[in-house]
């Protein structure tokens, strides 16, 4: 496969600014919102099923903590500070929660009048943005995931700093 | 635009021929280095931020999804272990089959009942030995509650739960209610009424069908900050 377009594509720098910013403000605003109100943040970890419960500072601290990671993470993608140390965290994070959404909105199948399908499901994923339709973010993390592996595997020498560097 | 890398960062995964300066993220070994970075930072401003913030603070160490330790029910006991306004000769009309975690549901039609008998005590009397505890958020009381509901946030029970535990241990029917649908909180806030604050389990329901069920049934709400 010839990645040589790519490359050209990548050595612009734009496709890296763009994924930057996107990047970058998507996770400061939901970092944010969960930041103001952990609580559904916990209840969303509790909701997937994959912590365990007790002892309950295990959850109860990445409830805490994780907003804050994804806050530091956009401010480092943003700033360019650490660009892509942050990226790494923000590819594993979507690596991590994205099978989660889906296990998720494929749990509630058939639960409710109206989920039929996966793309009938309306639930919380403790995103930071309350119940929304599972499949569009689905697409949206799948997209940010490609985003930030962009991020942390372009070599492009432009936009690496600040962002009007 | 200027380019603040230095000239061999056309390659972030080559080594320059200088040791690179600590967590620098041009090698694999500098992009974990500050990966951890990040970690560390984000989680001390995090637990730090916790301790410190007057709302919306997540104990650490508090079991917010408890479940009561299991009971048994003998069959066919008198009326003190029934529901609060089931009096029905047949029990298995109306009594539905519980989950087995010692926590005890009651229907619309119950908490209907309940509610409209709160409602005459507490014009008669002015009290009422039923009492609807509303277990959402402040937000979402304020948005709508069952009237005469007291406001217990779950999640913010400890700071809350000394001003309300006169009325709960004055009232016979602590009747517990969220959303309904997939919350659970009015399960978890009954195990702790039970469990952490001391009101007797015998006294606790949780009316599962929530507020989305009391409204679909047309029974009255209000909003705002006051319970009536």
């Amino acid at each position: 496969m010839d990645i040589e377009p790519l490359r050209k594509l990548d050595a612009t720098g734009v496709p890296l600014l763009l994924a930057r910013v996107i990047v970058g403000f998507t996770f400061l605003y939901y970092g944010a919102e969960k930041i103001g109100d952990p609580v559904p943040f916990l209840k969303s970890l509790k909701g997937y099923e994959v912590l365990p419960l007790h002892p309950s500072w295990i959850i109860n601290s990445l409830a805490v903590i994780l907003p804050w990671i994804e806050v530091i993470c956009a401010a480092a993608i943003l700033s360019g500070i650490q660009l892509r140390s942050a990226a790494l965290l923000t590819t594993a994070m979507l690596a991590i929660f994205t099978p989660m959404v889906l296990k998720l909105g494929l749990s509630l199948v058939g639960t409710e009048v109206g989920f039929d399908g996966l793309c009938d499901v309306v639930a919380d994923c403790g995103c930071g943005s309350g119940k929304i339709p599972i499949c569009p973010k689905l697409a949206t993390n799948c997209g940010l995931l490609l985003l930030s592996l962009w991020i942390l595997l372009s070599r492009s020498k432009k936009f690496r700093g600040g962002l009007g560097g | 635009m200027s380019n603040p890398q230095p000239p061999d960062s056309e390659s972030p995964s080559s080594d320059s021929s200088s040791s690179p300066p600590a967590c620098s993220d041009n090698s694999s070994r500098g992009l974990l280095c500050g990966a951890l970075t990040i970690l560390a930072v984000a989680s001390v401003v995090a637990l730090a931020a916790n301790s410190v913030r007057s709302s919306h603070a997540i104990d650490l160490q508090r079991d917010y999804f408890p479940k009561l330790p299991e009971f048994s029910t003998p069959e066919g006991n008198g009326d003190s272990t029934q529901p609060p306004g089931v009096t029905g000769t047949d029990p298995g009309d109306q009594v539905p089959v519980e989950p087995d975690d010692g926590i005890q549901r009651i229907s619309f039609d119950d908490a209907r009942d309940n509610f409209n008998s709160a409602e005459d005590e507490f014009e008669a009397t002015g009290e009422s030995i039923y009492l609807f505890v509303d277990a959402r958020s402040s937000d979402l009381y304020e948005e709508s509650h069952i009237p005469g509901a007291l406001w217990l946030y779950h999640y913010e029970s400890e700071a809350l739960i000394d001003d309300l535990r006169p009325e709960l241990e004055m009232a016979f029917f602590v009747i517990v209610y969220c959303n309904g649908g997939d919350c659970d909180d009015s399960l978890h806030l009954a195990a702790d009424l039970s469990s952490l604050y001391g009101i007797p389990t015998e006294n606790i329901y949780v009316y599962e069908g929530g507020l989305n069920e009391w409204v679909e049934n047309q029974m009255p709400v209000i909003s705002g900050s006051e319970r009536r």
